[in-house]
């Protein structure tokens, strides 16, 4: 009997499928395996992972090592993404000029309108005009209410306050008069004193009316039209809060300013255009498709998105042995999105969204040095081995094997760097294409656009559907289906939003809704895989009609995920397109294209020999 | 059984009322309404918090004794769990402020406060 082995190394995962090749020349799968790639795909780094996935398909069987007559390695495709992101727009306050904090317990209801005072000038000279009072930290809520209404008492007319503590409704319920109150300003020494201010504080469930309106706040400071257009942003950044400050400085200013994020240089067949990034993805996009197919894309240095494409350059030239100035990114992928950022010069620590561009870039080469890492497996295991077929065609072979499948048939390979897509006609040919944008440009967006800042949860919430902790006991899934728990959940996950892991649930240190996170996650995953299912079936589909693809098989990790096959679906379903999950050999799911396709491939060979 | 939805504290008659204020003013930021009741106590706190949670109608409850140990419970909870519980020697006003926001939060669904060291 001889036992054949296939093994496609691949950025994240390492698959095996072992078969044996009967005499009639079929072959006869007996166990697959999958196990973590070690080291980056296509280093010798690699033998480690390839034995381990080895001996990981042997477990079941009764061979050892030894009894496989040939092993066969995938001719990787020498590809990889990476992605960056470049912010374009920021809000800088000069003079702080607004306070739109939205803090959990604000005190009172109402909109107060006066000059800002502290609570100590208003102690020792009082105030005749309508104030708003300033109130630092170090002072206890009982004092301030005794204060306040000592003052009040005295005929001070106070409109409003502004609170560094957390006491807000503390000291509104002490008054003997219902004003707004805003708590938890951090930097409440940043407060300017005798300008005119206004305070508001809406119902609980309804968010502030007055001071998110721009000719609301024209008319509370009597501003003249230009002015008006300046406070936009202020009343942008205030809609849907439940409280707010806003103040009238001389000087003061709000400005939504434009980051120049330099360009990108797109080379063509027969032409070269350049795009300045901070012209949005969409800008991108349209001439990349102008001046297809691309032959290479530059960035300017001093940037980050030239800063990531030197570092891809460097790593591929690293890897394959070529210098650095033959190796070129091919493809890249724009996408708008948002970024929350810290307002420079806010007083409660505000955010408001910025406009970014995300940008994953793929470079290409010949070919990696498999037949290096062939040659040390061979040494270490003494088990021969060898390349046995280009990556994208093994991958289509072994998709095939997919019930209810048959040439022309594409795949569709989702995988974290890149996405790439392959052809087969009816005539057998192949052809197969690469494209920037995949899983890693999906957590990108994700940890942005939720201001995370931590890769890793963000791809947990990539991965997992989210749930509401709603109390001690129970969850509620965002499918809205509810989950009753036998043990107490830790409280650190009380009446928070959640992402369900396969280690149980994990807390989210945000006050987004669970609708906001959702959103944000569906609307990435669109963006990248979508926009790329759609540019790539274009480019392999015969004449780039896709109508002309009958079958589309999914493979790859993402293949994986909960809902990215079925936006996939949707967007396909208007082209006549079978669209689904591949199911190799109507058994391994999407897993074990490449690997099962290498065995297949090999005993074809071996009957023609015969 | 206490009609009115409240956080129901129980503390022992022997308590001054300004021991315990600090926790009050952390329910009442969180704008949720309590009812305290001084009684002779028969059990330790933590029974006494667990009884206190049965009989609010928000299903919190806290109870502190005359060495001024306290402990924040939940109707749903084994009374063995208690939700938090500080023994006499912790009492920094502080840390008091904090259990009366986490029972309002409890009280409302809200996310509660904790810190790092906090063991759970």
């Amino acid at each position: 009997m001889v036992y054949i082995a296939g093994v496609d190394v691949g950025n994240n995962t390492t698959e095996v499928a072992i078969a044996t090749a009967g005499p009639e020349g079929k072959a006869n799968f007996l166990s697959s395996a999958t196990v973590k790639t070690i080291g980056i795909k296509g280093t010798i780094q690699n033998s480690m992972g390839v034995i381990e996935g080895l001996d990981t398909a042997l477990r079941s069987l009764p061979l050892r090592r030894g009894d496989i007559s040939l092993i066969l390695l995938n001719e990787a495709t020498p590809v990889i993404g990476d992605v960056a992101m470049e912010t374009i727009t920021e809000t800088v306050i000069t003079e702080s000029a607004m306070i739109g904090h939205n803090p959990g317990t604000p005190g009172g209801e109402g909109l107060g309108t006066g000059v800002t005072v502290s609570l100590e000038s208003l102690k020792s000279k009082g105030s005749v005009a309508p104030c708003i009072v300033v109130v630092p930290g170090n002072l206890d809520f009982q004092q301030v209410a005794a204060q306040l209404n000592h003052a009040m008492t005295g005929g001070a007319q106070i409109a409003g306050a502004i609170l560094q503590n957390d006491d807000g409704v503390l000291v509104a319920n002490r008054l003997l008069k219902r004003i707004p109150i805003v708590d938890e300003v951090e930097f409440i020494d940043l407060v300017p004193l005798g300008m005119p201010a206004a305070v508001e504080v809406a119902a609980p469930g309804r968010a502030i009316e007055k001071l998110s309106n721009p000719y609301d706040i024209a008319t509370l400071f009597t501003l003249d039209p230009d002015e008006t257009r300046r406070i936009v942003p202020i009343a942008r950044a205030l809609m849907g809060v439940r409280s707010a400050v806003v103040i009238k400085t001389p000087m003061g200013d709000i400005q939504q300013r434009r980051i120049p994020a330099g360009k990108l240089v797109l080379v063509g067949q027969n032409r070269r255009v350049e795009v300045q990034v901070e012209e949005g993805a969409e800008a991108i996009m349209e001439r990349a498709q102008e001046i297809s197919p691309l032959v290479e894309i530059q960035g300017e240095s001093g940037t980050n998105v030239g800063g990531m494409f030197e570092h891809m350059r460097k790593i591929m030239a690293e890897l394959t042995d070529q210098p650095v100035h033959s190796v070129t990114v091919r493809d890249i992928l724009a996408v708008d999105t948002f970024k929350p950022q810290k307002v420079l010069g806010s007083l409660a620590g505000e955010y408001s969204l910025g406009n970014a561009v995300g940008l994953a870039a793929m470079v290409e080469t010949h070919k990696l040095p498999m037949m290096r890492l062939a040659a040390k497996i061979e040494e270490e295991i003494m088990v021969p081995c060898c390349v046995g077929g280009v990556e994208a065609e093994m991958a289509i072979i072994g998709a095939l094997t997919t019930p209810g499948t048959r040439a022309p048939m594409a795949i569709l390979d989702l995988g974290g760097g890149s996405t790439d897509a392959a052809l087969i006609n009816q005539e057998g040919a192949i052809q197969c294409i690469h494209l920037a944008g995949a899983g890693e440009m999906v957590t990108l967006l994700i940890d942005t656009e939720l201001g995370l800042e931590d890769r890793e949860l963000a791809e947990e919430i990539k991965r997992n559907p989210l749930g509401k902790v709603e109390s001690l006991f129970h969850i509620r899934h965002e499918d809205g289906s509810v989950q009753f728990y036998e043990q107490p959940l830790n409280p650190r996950l009380f009446g928070r939003v959640a992402v369900l892991t396969d280690d149980g649930p994990k807390p989210l240190d945000t006050r987004a809704p669970l609708e906001k996170i959702v959103s944000v996650r569906r609307q990435a995953k669109h963006k990248v895989f979508v926009t790329n299912a759609l540019r790539a079936l274009k480019r392999v589909a015969p004449g780039g009609n896709i109508r002309l693809i009958h079958f589309l098989v999914l493979v790859g990790g993402s293949a994986l995920d909960f809902e990215i096959p079925k936006m996939i679906s949707d967007a396909l379903f208007e082209f006549g397109v079978v669209t689904g999950r591949a199911n190799v050999r109507g058994a391994e799911g999407p897993r074990n294209a490449v690997a099962t396709g290498l065995v297949l491939a090999q005993v074809e060979r071996g009957k023609k020999a015969r | 059984m206490s009609t009115r939805p409240a956080v129901l504290i129980l503390k022992a008659q022997s308590v001054q009322t300004n021991r315990i204020e600090a926790v009050l003013w952390g329910i009442e930021e969180e704008g949720v309404p309590y009812e305290i009741r001084g009684i002779v106590l028969a059990e330790p706190t933590t029974e006494l918090a667990k009884k206190a949670a049965q009989n609010s109608a928000l299903n919190v409850g806290i109870a502190m004794n005359q060495m001024g140990e306290i402990v924040l419970h939940h109707r749903d909870l084994p009374v063995g769990m208690p939700l938090f519980a500080f023994s006499a020697g912790l009492l920094q006003p502080h840390l008091l402020r904090r259990l009366g926001t986490n029972a309002g939060r409890l009280a409302k669904g809200q996310p509660l406060v904790l810190d790092d060291k906090d063991k759970l």
